[in-house]
């Protein structure tokens, strides 16, 4: 019985001790929330037949309204440090091409993605998360307008415009048979002084083979890749 | 010893009360955070109820609670958590000195962790969520002193 009561008192003192984070926000800063769509875990096969529910990679960032890449908010692990498993040097260059070329940061094998050895360093990285997820971002010497980007991308995610067997130079090669599929989806949404909601809106998709920073705007050829996130909302506080 | 695909165990256990009941002591090392690697901490004490036995096979009952510590580059967290499952033995050798283990259960931590990064132009702060892996099954080796 004693021991029994030790038993008890030592998992209720273990679990009391798991308190939940929160964020504070004070006057001035921009609340983002990702909030997940249908289609933010996608299938990626394993081996014989098995499937393993993946979250999209992606990454968040602020332009000057000119266009100008001014920083990272956030990027994902896989991105961020080349965390890739059993990825045969395979750097997936289609994965963020968007978000690649804004930063412009050439890496040491002539890509812009950054490596195992120089993983990111401008921005917080994280797991990708499986469900909604809230960042705070309090800008600092950033003048109004600027521009809040975000790129979301799942591998292998195909369709009948972007198919596992389109060829090496087709408009819609996406990497091969463990590439992209459909293209990265690009959403974006300016502040100005007096903003005190606001939606990202999707503007585009991404090179699909990731070879160029081109932003296209027809988004007919997609499917379930407009459906990885519901909404992204921003509020300033 | 105790091996899954994403954590080792090395455990101590001896008879608790009588002949049925038993303790364990372990510790190891896991991968269950981002970077994959085999570079977390995880520590646990648990007890265990023999429910049916032979001389060669052995089949407990078993609950534990331990704590799992995931570190990386972006963030690091200790993790309480509480475990239960079965445990087959089958013993062989001479002696029966030598056992084969296998262990399979669900597991139950969760643990919100906050991240911040800051720029000339930003202040970016989130909460992550670890969560250990609720399944687990791994095979082992035991030796009975």
């Amino acid at each position: 019985m004693v021991t029994l009561s030790s038993w008890i008192i030592a998992c209720l003192f273990l679990f009391q001790s798991c308190e939940k984070e929160e964020l504070s926000f004070v006057s001035g800063d921009i609340e983002i929330e990702i909030k997940t769509g249908d289609h933010w875990l996608h299938d990626f096969p394993l081996f014989l037949g098995l499937t393993k529910k993946n979250p999209p990679q992606f990454a968040i960032w602020i332009e000057d309204t000119s266009g100008n890449y001014v920083s990272t908010v956030f990027v994902t692990s896989k991105i961020a440090t080349e965390g890739w498993q059993l990825n045969k040097g395979n750097r997936r260059k289609e994965s963020l091409p968007y978000w690649c070329h804004q930063r412009g940061i050439v890496y040491e094998d002539g890509l812009l993605l950054p490596t195992k050895k120089h993983p990111l360093t401008d921005g917080i990285t994280g797991a990708t998360p499986k469900e909604d997820k809230i960042i705070k971002l309090t800008p600092v010497n950033l003048e109004k307008p600027f521009v809040i980007k975000a790129e979301f991308n799942h591998s292998v995610d195909f369709n009948n415009d972007y198919p596992k067997n389109a060829q090496e130079g087709d408009a819609n090669y996406s990497g091969g048979a463990e590439g992209s599929g459909q293209p990265a989806v690009v959403y974006a949404a300016t502040i100005y002084p007096d903003t005190k909601n606001a939606v990202l809106e999707l503007i585009g998709h991404s090179s699909p083979d990731g070879s160029t920073g081109v932003l296209y705007p027809d988004l007919q050829t997609l499917t379930t890749a407009k459906s990885i996130v519901k909404s992204i909302n921003l509020t300033i506080r | 010893m105790q091996v899954s695909f994403n954590q080792i165990e090395w455990g101590l256990q001896r008879t608790l009360l009588n002949d049925k009941f038993w303790a364990e002591l372990y510790a190891g090392v896991g991968n269950q955070d981002m970077n994959s690697k085999f570079d977390d901490f995880t520590t646990g004490f648990g007890v265990g109820f023999i429910a049916f036995s032979t001389p060669k096979n052995q089949i407990s009952m078993n609950s534990d609670i331990g704590i799992y510590c995931a570190k990386n580059d972006a963030y690091s967290v200790t993790v309480p958590f509480v475990r239960a499952g079965v445990r087959y033995a089958r013993f062989f050798g001479k002696t029966g000195k030598h056992g084969f283990l296998i262990r399979m259960g669900y597991q139950y931590g969760k643990r919100d962790y906050k991240q911040a990064y800051s720029s000339d132009n930003a202040l970016v702060s989130t909460i992550g969520t670890f969560k250990v892996a609720p399944l687990y099954f791994s095979i082992g080796y035991g030796f009975r002193f």
